[in-house]
């Protein structure tokens, strides 16, 4: 099981964690992997000033854009199945 | 020691048929420890009667709250309200209704219907003592409250409902007891009570009131109390002593933004987990966190929550949503008093240029937040850590 946990402080907030976040729901849902990746929220990560910050398992990544969170699902999930 | 009480008032009118203006007039002053709580009748309808009653209330009231005797009160009303051209008397029933946090009750009626009072959901008989002032007969009853406790006040309006229309006689004292015994419960707030009560009259009128009919409503309860935590502390040395003592005190717990909500999950050594489905376009989603009833992002849930509380006022008005801003009114619209513990450490994100200067108004939104709250009656305290 992989994990996605995104950023909903609100630093994170105002940077698009909520667009992110609804990003990555109908990308897992497109490519069927309900079963295989968990959407999680957390609260504040403690690098505010560098969101939306979200964590694919245990690795840190930041996403300025839907285009970002794309391409971390396709290198992180996608590629990596 | 017994738990501390709070004093909930309702109250409902409705005016006599074809009028306007209601002859009754009800009042209700917080004052020190306490509600004040005052029902008149004025003489006949409309715009006299009701600036008699009005006055009334109005007089009772600003005496009562600076302590004085009741004789002062009955002469000063005697001497003050206006005489009737047509009846060359100047006269007004009234129903003072004192009753303290500590459960004591005073009870003063003159020529209005015995007020209700219900323990334990049952009416129960008040000992009274006639005392005459002037001309005046005024009955007078002390009795002691406790939470569960019910007092119910009603204008002659109320008692005479249905007379000679529904019901030969009216709705009558007994029979209003006995329906009074049903509607009271835990759950229930006084100002639905007053509501139901009004409600019912005016079936029995028929939809057209015989007399102005108006109730007050006095629910004696436990006091409701709230904590809520945001922002962490400006020095980290202060985070354990101030989360102790925010996890220390009575009733609903309360944490808003990420950080804050972070260092209580350290102290009670548990995982705040978020709540996506919570989550609006606007507002972040909320967390759950063991040993604390309600977990909200900070400074967008507080600046939302703040143009709910100006619009709403009733926490009925909320049910059935979901989101941090309306989950956080609630509670602050549910508690009577509220601790306020307000961290001012900064974050340094915050101070980003880029970012919408509303993020460096947290503050001022918990302070609005807090004046709104107390012109509504409530305590607030504010620590600031």
């Amino acid at each position: 099981m992989r994990v996605i946990t995104v950023c909903v402080g609100s630093a994170c907030h105002l940077k698009g964690s909520h667009e992110i976040i609804n990003y990555f729901k109908e990308a897992i849902q497109q490519a069927g992997l309900e079963k295989e990746v968990e959407l999680k929220g957390t609260f504040c990560m403690d690098h505010c000033t560098d969101g939306a910050n979200l964590l694919v398992d245990d690795v840190l990544f930041h996403a300025s854009s839907i285009d970002d969170a794309r391409r971390i699902f396709e290198e992180e999930i996608i590629q990596k199945k | 020691m017994s738990q501390p009480l709070f004093i909930e008032s309702g109250g409902a009118n409705i005016c006599k048929h074809g009028e306007i203006l209601c002859g009754d007039s009800l009042s209700v002053a917080t004052m020190d420890g306490g509600k004040l709580m005052v029902l008149s009748d004025g003489l006949g309808s409309g715009v006299k009667a009701n600036i008699l009653a009005t006055l009334t209330t109005r007089i009772a009231t600003r005496l009562m709250e600076r302590g004085l005797p009741l004789e002062e009160v009955v002469e000063t009303l005697t001497d003050t309200l206006p005489e009737c051209k047509v009846r060359k008397i100047a006269y007004s029933t009234f129903t003072l209704l004192k009753v303290k946090e500590d459960g004591r009750v005073y009870l003063a009626e003159f020529d209005n219907p015995p007020t209700f009072f219900l323990k334990r959901g049952y009416i129960s008989e008040l000992k009274y003592r006639d005392r005459l002032i002037g001309s005046r007969k005024i009955r007078e009853a002390h009795v002691h409250a406790e939470a569960g406790d019910w007092l119910v006040t009603v204008s002659d309006g109320e008692i005479h409902a249905g007379i000679g229309g529904l019901l030969n006689l009216g709705w009558d004292w007994e029979k209003i007891a006995k329906f009074l015994e049903t509607q009271v419960y835990e759950d229930v707030s006084a100002q639905k009570v007053a509501q139901i009560l009004v409600d019912q009259a005016k079936q029995l009128y028929e939809g057209k009131p015989g007399d102005d009919t108006t109730v007050g409503v006095l629910k004696i309860r436990p006091k409701r109390f709230a904590s809520f935590m945001i922002g962490p502390p400006v020095k980290r040395d202060d985070d354990t002593a101030v989360v102790e003592r925010f996890l220390n005190l009575p009733g609903r717990k309360i944490v808003s933004g990420g950080t804050t909500a972070g260092i209580l999950a350290k102290f009670l050594d548990k995982d705040v987990i978020v709540d996506l489905s919570t989550m609006t376009n606007k507002i972040p989603p909320t967390g759950k966190l063991e040993g604390v009833d309600l977990v909200t992002e900070g400074v967008h849930t507080v600046n939302a929550t703040l143009e709910i509380l100006e619009k709403v006022e009733e926490v009925d008005a909320l049910t059935g949503m979901r989101d941090g801003a309306s989950l956080l009114a609630r509670e602050f619209l549910f508690a009577d008093s509220i601790n306020i513990f307000l961290g001012q450490a900064i974050n340094p994100a915050h101070l980003n240029p880029n970012l919408p200067q509303e993020m460096g108004f947290k503050s001022r939104s918990v302070q609005a937040i807090a004046a709104i709250l107390k012109e509504r009656g409530k305590e607030v305290f504010i620590e600031i850590h």
